[in-house]
């Protein structure tokens, strides 16, 4: 990808802290250091969440939020020549338009969310109508293709379409799933066909578990939306306690919050979940695997 | 349900919602039917979607370095598939969870990629690295 059309290619990514950072590439092919992507107006470019750097802190609801981004990719959403951001986090996607050129990118200071679900991965023309689609992975480790149904500078999309579901990445022998799915798109064995060539946290139960393997699958599946409702809960409840005391005691709210019943009580129930969470996954050996799906 | 049978049911719709919409603004009307059919898109591919795109995939393989599965610990791994060394192969791209990028050369064939192994991409002299703080 040449983010600002100097005929090099640039490397993009998200940093955890959720910050959309670039290294720009020059002309010998190699790459100056990441650096920090900012918007129009001069400030980093995040999707509200994320770590502060200088203060050490996390700003909003960073650990589960839908607003942290993960992933980040250019394309031209807008059909005007020029390449925009679209960053992915825990709730879909979001639009930073280029308003600036192509030589010379100045991205909006608003995120516009623009799938509610899923990662958008790459935008490619997947079922050849002429409109490039969405496709993208997930934390629940699926491939999903979200069908352009808008016009060539009108984008629009209806709801996804699971190409792969996270049980197809299952071990042959022993069963599991994937999880935490990244995806790209190309013809990797040059027949003209598209194929998915598919990044997983790849899970596979350890031989000489007591459970079968529909059995470990019902309870990840339970575990997953536990997980999910219990770490808002926990976030949501924090976050008053967080106002409150920070209202009151300013700078120094963390130390009298600790001792607040309710925070107690809070961290308690998010302790024990970890540590049930925590047991389940160990009845598997995770991988790092790249799969590919040739078309046929 | 097949897709022939979901196509005779989106047909009836609009013929049925044409009939009530003539009482309306014969504007609006076609706007409308405009705004239904993409709704019945909607529904036809959330219904028929998965076996209309799912039936053309080839089955799921790792792909290999040095003949062995590319394996990531921690176990995240983003891919790229991008001629990077112009060479006129394509060759694999990722990035890891501690930040870094690997470039895995094509040493195989257009039509059949293989990787011996990788290097990792470096920016001003160090391993190009995206800081997570």
């Amino acid at each position: 990808m040449d983010l600002n059309d100097d005929g090099n290619i640039d490397l993009l990514g998200e940093g955890y802290a959720g910050f959309t950072y670039v290294l720009w590439g020059q002309k010998d092919g190699s790459f100056k250091k990441a650096v920090i992507l900012k918007d129009k107006s001069g400030k980093d470019i995040h999707l509200g969440s994320y770590y502060d750097l200088k203060k050490h802190e996390y700003i909003g609801n960073f650990f589960k939020s839908g607003d942290k981004g993960y992933f980040a990719k250019a394309h031209d959403w807008d059909g005007d020549g020029d390449l925009d951001l679209v960053i992915s986090g825990f709730n879909g996607a979001w639009l930073r338009l280029n308003e600036g050129s192509k030589k010379k990118p100045a991205f909006a200071t608003e995120n516009i969310h623009i799938i509610k679900k899923h990662y958008a991965d790459v935008f490619v023309d997947w079922d050849g109508d002429g409109l490039w689609d969405i496709i993208g992975g997930d934390k629940d480790g699926g491939v999903y293709f979200y069908k352009n149904i808008g016009k060539k500078r009108k984008p629009a999309f209806g709801e996804a379409v699971c190409l792969l579901s996270p049980e197809e990445f299952a071990n042959k022998e022993y069963g599991g799933f994937g999880m935490a799915s990244q995806v790209d798109v190309a013809d990797y064995n040059h027949d003209g066909k598209l194929d998915l060539i598919v990044g997983t946290k790849n899970m596979v139960p350890i031989a000489g578990t007591e459970f079968t393997n529909e059995e470990l699958n019902k309870e990840h599946k339970k575990i997953e939306a536990q997980s999910k409702e219990i770490t808002k809960k926990v976030f949501t409840e924090r976050k008053k306690i967080k106002d409150r005391y920070q209202k009151k005691f300013g700078e120094n709210y963390m130390k009298e919050m600790n001792k607040d019943k309710d925070h107690k009580k809070l961290m308690d129930t998010f302790s024990k979940f970890s540590k049930r969470y925590n047991t389940f996954y160990s009845q598997y050996k995770s991988h790092g695997f790249v799969f590919v799906s040739l078309q046929k | 349900m097949y897709l022939h049978e979901l196509n005779n049911i989106n047909i009836y719709l609009i013929l049925i919602y044409h009939k009530h919409a003539a009482f309306w603004n014969g504007e609006l009307l076609i706007q409308r039917i405009i705004i239904m059919k993409k709704i019945i898109l909607i529904l036809a591919m959330t219904i028929a979607g998965s076996a209309m795109f799912a039936q053309t995939l080839g089955k799921l393989t790792i792909i290999e370095s040095n003949g062995n599965p590319i394996d990531y610990k921690p176990p995240y791994v983003g891919p790229a598939i991008y001629d990077l060394d112009n060479d006129g192969l394509d060759d694999l791209i990722t990035g890891d969870y501690h930040g870094n990028f690997r470039f895995y050369k094509n040493v195989g064939i257009k039509s059949n990629p293989k990787y011996n192994g990788f290097e990792f991409i470096m920016a001003e002299g160090e391993k190009a690295v995206i800081k997570n703080w």
